[in-house]
């Protein structure tokens, strides 16, 4: 019997596995009794604030900070987060890559996988701000469908353009491409917003133009996206570091980080030498044990892009919560903040210490618990100063930035020794 | 005089407890020990027993010295991709309390040795296999401990870079430190070895100097290779 290869099975094979591995990792990584009593509160609280911008109208004009802009910037945000998977394999470039019509059928398959997913995403995300944007701000159904389109549309252009950068330019070069690109999408999106937002007149037909425009431009560089060759080692670079993107974020929260063993791909010229600290400057000029492992926490933290991302994204999503909910919500964000960071880096602490580099030396466990809970406090420092004089700011006058702000660091140092693992 | 003295009754993971079973030698002052077997015969599952990174371990391990000073080169290099070269130097230096001088000069010395001076500010990620090897030993020859751990040291080594590193091993055998050397390299075990341990499905067959394994296997004269051809059947 003859037996024939199908692209599409092949790539339907992959995400079923890509599924179950996530399946298996929710069911494992998480402890869902914990996460209940994160979820269940956040859900009802979400739920009748929800029900509340449906009904009540804000004050805008009352309001410190522009709701307007922020829903918009966390819109492109969510945009330029978007990517491009293609399911491709380190094995492929035995078979597949040979077979040309093959391997661009799998890149098809993987840019209608990746336009599902986001177009499942940001219905999510747009029933949610519908009442901020029909009710709130007074937008029409048109704006509001017109901006997912425009903004479904950017989440796999962004991506590509950047992974054609990508293929183009290397380190820092890539860099200022990448800013550049960057700061063009977000004027020609702002642009667009505030063309449809200013159009009295013929504001279907513009929005239509828009759209028109954006679609065939996203069409055009998919395709030239998708017939780039010679590139299949950062093909496969990006794309493993997009399946583990979600996955190690799990695994970090979940403080089980280093339990898959990841394998590593190295582009062509990937950095050498490090953005900070380039010729191996020292944080601390004594060098006892001590200090060097709060060193290395530190730049552990500072030199990966993912996990100072991390941690940048998490102040910044603090911060807003704590600008934008009631205060009886923002003493809960401000709680949560500080478990969240101890948390976080406690994990970073774990994976260090599983590594074999460290444990290759004789270690006294109590020191070393020591020194690492020093470390915890260090690195948690800076995002523990911002979220502590912001949360004083907001919910008291001037002298609540030294009361919020001393009691941020002493409830994280007392309570670090509970959350150590 | 032993500066390493294994005793495992048995050690492996919580799936496969004993992984490794009735493992038994000691390393002497100056002393090389080749830890040989096939693929899969449980030469690094001993190496990690011995450095206590099993999660199952029945048997005891013990370094004489007070200070328990070792220096483990792995199969697999492992590094901080976050840490430069002269930081993971820096860092050993730091937590073996090391004198500030006398680090410096000796790293100095191995950077020229092993030629990696041109990359010391480089994260090893971007290195090479047989770099990050280099760096793996640079690290490890700085601290001048009282034992050695290798497993398979010469993979991925140019052989400019191997040569340096036996050098220096017979530098450090001749200081008094004991060496433990797993590797599959056996013309240059037989060479350079004092003793072997021969290891297969777990468990050791032979422990001894190559004279007493050909008086085991009845195969006197008989290369450290065909002693173990035989052993292995």
């Amino acid at each position: 019997m003859k037996q024939t290869f199908s692209v599409k099975t092949l790539f339907l094979q992959r995400v079923a596995d890509h599924f179950r591995q996530l399946k298996a990792l929710c069911k494992t990584a998480i402890d869902w009794i914990v996460w209940l009593y994160v979820i269940l509160p956040v859900l009802v609280i979400g739920g009748y604030n929800y029900w509340k911008w449906w009904r009540d109208e804000w004050d805008l004009s009352a309001m410190m900070f522009p709701i307007e802009t922020i829903i918009f910037a966390v819109l492109f945000l969510l945009m330029a987060a978007g990517s491009l998977r293609f399911f491709i394999e380190r094995a492929d470039q035995l078979f597949l890559r040979q077979y040309h019509h093959g391997y661009r059928q799998l890149k098809k398959l993987g840019v209608f996988y990746s336009a599902t997913v986001h177009f499942i995403i940001l219905v999510v995300v747009f029933a949610i701000l519908a009442p901020l944007f029909l009710v709130q701000l007074e937008k029409n159904i048109a704006f509001l469908v017109a901006l997912f389109f425009l903004c479904w549309s950017g989440s796999l252009l962004i991506p590509a353009i950047r992974q054609l950068l990508q293929f183009r330019f290397r380190g820092w070069r890539y860099y200022i491409m990448n800013t550049i690109f960057m700061g063009s999408s977000a004027a020609v999106y702002w642009g667009m917003i505030h063309l449809w937002d200013a159009a009295k007149t013929n504001q279907l037909l513009l929005m239509a133009g828009c759209l028109l425009i954006i679609f065939t431009l996203t069409w055009f560089v998919l395709v030239v996206r998708m017939h780039k060759t010679s590139v299949f080692l950062d093909e496969l670079a990006n794309e493993i570091t997009l399946k583990y993107r979600f996955m190690s974020t799990m695994l970090m929260s979940a403080g089980m980080v280093g339990a898959p063993q990841f394998q590593q791909v190295k582009t062509a010229k990937s950095n050498k030498r490090p953005w900070f600290f380039r010729k191996s400057g020292t944080i601390f000029s004594k060098r006892t044990p001590e200090k060097v492992i709060i060193e290395l926490h530190m730049k552990y933290l500072l030199r990966n892009k993912n996990r100072r991302m991390l941690m940048l994204q998490l102040t910044g999503t603090c911060l807003f919560a704590l600008l934008i909910l009631p205060s009886v919500l923002k003493w809960i964000v401000w709680f949560i903040a500080i478990i969240m960071f101890l948390h976080l880096n406690n994990s970073y602490v774990v994976e260090m210490k599983r590594n074999t580099f460290l444990r290759a030396y004789d270690w006294e466990r109590e020191k070393l618990a020591l020194y690492t809970r020093k470390s915890v406090f260090w690195t948690n420092f800076p995002c523990m100063t911002v979220i502590g004089i912001v949360a004083g700011a907001v919910l008291f006058p001037w002298w609540g930035i030294v009361a919020v702000g001393s009691a941020t660091f002493g409830i994280s140092y007392l309570l670090q020794p509970l959350l150590q693992k | 005089m032993y500066v390493l003295d294994v005793s495992i009754t048995n050690a492996g993971y919580q799936d496969s407890r004993d992984a490794v079973r009735n493992i038994r030698f000691h390393v002497g002052a100056g002393e090389l020990v080749g830890l040989i077997g096939a693929n899969g015969a449980g030469k690094s599952t001993t190496i990690k027993a011995i450095l206590d990174m099993l999660p199952v371990m029945d048997g005891e391990v013990r370094f004489p010295s007070s200070k328990r000073r070792y220096a483990y080169i792995p199969e697999q290099p492992s590094f901080y991709e976050e840490l430069t070269l002269w930081e993971h130097i820096e860092f050993a230096a730091a937590v073996c309390n090391m004198n500030r001088s006398v680090w410096k000069s000796r790293a100095s010395v191995l950077l020229n040795d092993f030629k990696m001076e041109h990359v010391i500010h480089h994260l090893p990620a971007s290195f090479s296999k047989g770099m990050q090897q280099k760096l793996m030993i640079i690290v490890a020859l700085l601290t001048e401990p009282d034992v050695y751990i290798v497993d398979e040291p010469f993979i991925g080594l140019d052989p400019r870079a191997t040569k340096q590193f036996l050098h220096y091993i017979q530098k450090e055998k001749a200081r008094g430190a004991g060496i433990l050397m797993s590797t599959h390299v056996l013309d240059t075990a037989e060479k350079y070895c004092d003793s072997f341990a021969l290891i297969d499905d777990g468990e050791m067959i032979v422990n001894g100097t190559l004279d007493h394994i050909r008086k085991y296997t009845e195969l006197p004269g008989a290369a450290l290779m065909d002693c173990f051809d035989k052993l292995l059947g």
